[in-house]
């Protein structure tokens, strides 16, 4: 057995580019939602169930919590690392060891996927502290 | 009996529809279609010097309940052994039907495998016999705060398999332990240098000079990820011992490693 729990693809980068699926479930529900059989990490497959659990959950009152978020996230961009490592550590923290395969500076190294990563984090302190608007089944 | 107990587990994995029905009701009902192919092809024993020896494995599920990271699922698994010497023990080719329990912690998976398996070697004719037994594989990452020309994580893993894993050898309790543990020293993109050293053994209750071995790697692979998957190219020391005859060798080793998963999931309406 060769599981693959650093295989590149980045359970990261598929949470920030699903970000209504984390305002659903929580960080932590859309982590466990995403877990798969086959092992911890990501797979064939686990972008496009994303996508498509976003597309059923898309009526359950996460759009505004997004937008909280986004225009959070922009506020925050300005910030300098020093402020901003805390949160990005965080966000990686939450989604735990599947999330260990994307370094702390190769997240401050791509602008993009940095601000993804406070978008998550807006959420994450928003849902996951308070109640989630999904069950958060992987909890 | 066995064509009732593999009709049994056909019908298992042809029926998936109740997945969904077991799924939390928050999130949407899915059916999984896990599966996973792995190769490993090289220069790999030492006590069998010159001897390049190939295994495959392919393995395909449906799952059929699923509760948070505990899953069931029907699973068929095939693997193909060829080397270029020609025992007994790396040829053959095996067919499982069956059903496995995983429980996905946070960075490992225990599985329980139980079903009928099909297996033929080069010297003996199909046999079906149940088989049975457990794995378990757990990684880790622990990133540094290295640049691209110092050490950037320490990738490591251990994996564990034990019980009755073949059907030619159906009285036959097996039990194996490897421990790998690298350095990254230099990134590219996906493409990762690692030195590392790897602890294996196995042992088994028939005293099969093929299942009780030790060996101690100390090398150096290129690891390329790709999305769902990861390959190594290695080269290593690899000093093996075969416990039964007393034999030992250390002879250099090279390799190649793939792994691919993947698992597709529909959603029931």
């Amino acid at each position: 057995m060769y599981l693959n729990m650093f295989g590149g693809s980045g359970l990261l980068h598929i949470l920030a580019g699903h970000p209504r699926l984390v305002a659903a479930f929580g960080l932590a529900g859309a982590v466990g939602l995403l877990a798969s059989p086959v092992g911890p990490g990501t797979y064939r497959g686990t972008a496009a169930y994303a996508s498509a659990v976003e597309r059923v959950v898309q009526d359950r009152g996460t759009g505004l919590t997004i937008a909280n978020a986004e225009r959070q996230a922009n506020e925050e961009l300005n910030g300098t690392r020093d402020q901003l490592e805390p949160l990005v550590r965080r966000t990686i923290a939450a989604c735990g060891p599947a999330c260990s395969d994307v370094s702390i500076d190769s997240v401050f190294g791509d602008r993009s996927l940095l601000r993804q990563v406070l978008v998550l984090d807006a959420i994450y302190s928003h849902v996951d502290t308070t109640t989630p608007i999904g069950n958060g089944s992987g909890k | 009996m066995k064509t009732r107990n593999l009709m049994l587990t056909v019908i298992f994995l042809a029926a998936p529809a109740f997945a969904g029905a077991q799924d939390t009701a928050a999130s949407p009902a899915t059916i999984g279609f896990p599966g996973s192919v792995n190769v490993t092809f090289g220069t790999v024993a030492p006590t069998e010097p010159g001897n390049l020896v190939s295994l495959t494995m392919l393995e395909q599920g449906v799952t059929v309940w699923r509760h948070r990271k505990s899953f069931v699922s029907g699973v068929a698994l095939a693997s193909a052994g060829r080397d270029s010497q020609d025992y007994v023990w790396n040829n053959r080719h095996a067919l499982t039907l069956g059903v496995r329990f995983s429980q996905v912690m946070s960075n490992s998976v225990l599985q329980i495998n139980a079903g009928q398996s099909i297996v033929a070697d080069s010297a003996t004719a199909p046999v079906i016999k149940p088989v049975l037994y457990a794995s378990y594989w757990a990684g880790w990452h622990h990133p540094l705060s290295g640049g691209r020309f110092s050490p950037s994580a320490l990738p490591g893993s251990v994996s564990a398999t034990t019980g009755i894993s073949s059907a030619l050898e159906p009285d036959n309790w097996v039990s194996t332990l490897s421990v790998d543990q690298g350095v990254s020293v230099y990134q590219h993109g996906h493409t990762t240098l690692i030195p590392y050293s790897r602890f294996a053994i196995s042992a088994d209750t028939r005293g099969f000079a093929w299942d009780n071995r030790t060996s101690l790697d100390g090398g150096l692979k290129v690891r390329q990820a790709v999305a769902g998957g990861v390959i190594d190219l290695g080269v290593a020391a690899r000093r093996q011992q075969d416990r039964i005859s007393g034999s030992a060798r250390t002879a250099p080793v090279a390799f190649v490693e793939l792994w691919y998963g993947w698992n597709p999931r529909a959603i029931v309406r």
